[in-house]
């Protein structure tokens, strides 16, 4: 294919723009600018250190938000989520549901029932109730997940 | 300004080697090819402003920063992983890294990292904990629960009635201190997850321009060059910033020290209400030892539980 001679003068000059902003995109990639190639396939999720916001190319993962990430291998696992997410630095607490029983045993004595209600009935007592809130133990750092576009 | 050269080489080679498919235009595409080639160089040749950052790349691969522990040391193999003709699949992460995925499929050069399958990566802030896995792995979208054992007494007073202990009403309860032992129900800690393919990186690295600050989780007990161990997020469990939220903010409690696993339990207050029984003798001496009506509260602790979502430790490092 021959080029018609202005369109000669034009091939470098594209080519020339196409390389110098290959070029700079590349620079820019080294202070957290545009990058043209970081090297990053596509889908790839990281955290990025406090302070730094996702790079251009990048974005932030909504769905991880207020969330750890577990592991997967099963294609069809990936994506779900469980839990509802946390708040800014919320330390989720939970609580449990109790349910036992307690017997005040017999004591027998020598007189009819009546009016004086002073004494416990001699019975088997079921206690239920929820625990205080407590926390896993666990500590947690904040670091902002992005996903590779 | 090597960037600059290495792409009018390419152009010429490109262009070169089209010569044998193109018929007539090879030619053209060699000359223009040599035009940008020169015009590159004088690119290149010009002092450039980003010429210390055109540098990073280079450090990438090859810079030892210095540290003395053998963890914070960076790996000194990247550039014998980096083979000149890696090929467009080969991608910049260094080899034993292990990243997350939103797609359904390692990349090209990734495989299925199993070991950190149904478990959460914490940095590790210790050698010895590394690859160290804690609890068994969830199930596909298991809300893992744990439970934990009350127990403790209730103390019922006695009251005397002015009769005689004995035969034949047997209503009224004896006063005593009753133990008191259930199960607290098993219940999620309400952690969230999200879960994203993991994936470890086995195949060829070529050299770019990772982006500065990513922090990735290595399957190695160093960090690769161009990489450094941070302080900050080791034995914490790492969560994605919700909105509005502070990135780096480190909350909960101080981390379990190596091995030590980490445990939590609950105050619970559970309350011991009597029925009445009436007798129909009136209070006083001398038959004592019957159990007072009323209501009675236990101030006690569960038993200890572990709650956390099940753990691999890797190493994390900041990309420098």
């Amino acid at each position: 294919m021959r080029f018609p001679p202005v369109a000669r003068r034009a091939v470098p000059a594209v080519a020339l723009l196409a390389a110098a902003t290959a070029w700079f995109g590349s620079q820019r990639s080294a202070r957290g600018g545009d990058p043209l190639d970081d090297g990053v396939p596509a889908g790839t999720v990281a955290f990025f250190a406090p302070g730094v916001m996702c790079p251009n190319g990048w974005m932030p993962l909504d769905s991880a938000a207020g969330r750890m990430v577990v592991g997967v291998a099963d294609p069809s696992a990936v994506g779900r989520a469980v839990g509802s997410p946390l708040g800014d630095r919320e330390n989720r607490t939970h609580t449990h549901e109790f349910s036992g029983t307690a017997p005040i045993a017999v004591r027998a004595i020598a007189g009819a029932n009546g009016g004086n209600t002073q004494g416990a009935a001699a019975r088997t007592y079921t206690v239920a109730g929820r625990t205080a809130p407590a926390a896993s133990g666990h500590g947690f750092i904040q670091l902002n997940a992005c996903v590779r576009r | 300004m090597r960037r600059a050269a290495v792409l009018a080489a390419t152009l010429t080679a490109c262009a070169a080697g089209d010569e044998g498919a193109s018929e007539a235009g090879a030619p053209d595409l060699v000359d223009a090819a040599a035009e940008v080639a020169d015009d590159l160089a004088e690119v290149a040749a010009e002092d450039s402003p980003l010429d210390d950052v055109a540098a990073a790349p280079d450090a990438d691969v090859t810079a030892a920063p210095d540290a003395d522990a053998a963890l914070d040391a960076p790996a000194d193999a990247m550039d014998a992983s980096v083979p000149p003709d890696a090929g467009p699949l080969a991608d910049g992460l260094p080899v034993d890294a292990v990243m997350y995925f939103t797609g359904t499929a390692c990349p090209r050069g990734w495989a299925p990292y199993m070991e950190a399958v149904g478990r959460v990566a914490v940095p590790t802030a210790s050698a010895t904990l590394l690859g160290v896995q804690r609890g068994a792995p969830l199930a596909d979208g298991e809300d893992r629960a744990h439970g934990h054992t009350i127990a403790g007494s209730f103390t019922v007073p006695s009251v005397t009635y002015a009769g005689i202990a004995g035969c034949c009403n047997n209503g009224v309860g004896a006063a005593a201190t009753l133990p008191f032992m259930a199960p607290a129900r098993e219940a999620s800690s309400g952690l969230p997850y999200v879960q994203l393919l993991v994936c470890r990186k086995t195949g060829p690295t070529r050299a770019t321009l990772l982006p500065a600050g990513m922090m990735v989780y290595f399957a190695a007990a160093r960090c690769p060059a161009g990489f450094s161990r941070t302080e900050e997020p080791q034995a914490h469990l790492p969560v994605a910033t919700p909105a509005g939220g502070l990135a780096g903010a480190r909350f909960g409690v101080t981390p379990p020290g190596a091995g030590e696993t980490r445990l939590h339990r609950h105050d619970v207050t559970p309350t011991l209400t009597t029925a009445s029984q009436g007798i129909a003798l009136a209070g006083g001496c001398c038959a004592g030892g019957y159990a007072a009506h009323g209501e009675y509260r236990g101030m006690w602790t569960t038993s200890e539980a572990e709650s956390g979502p099940p753990t691999i430790q890797l190493l994390m490092c900041q990309k420098d």
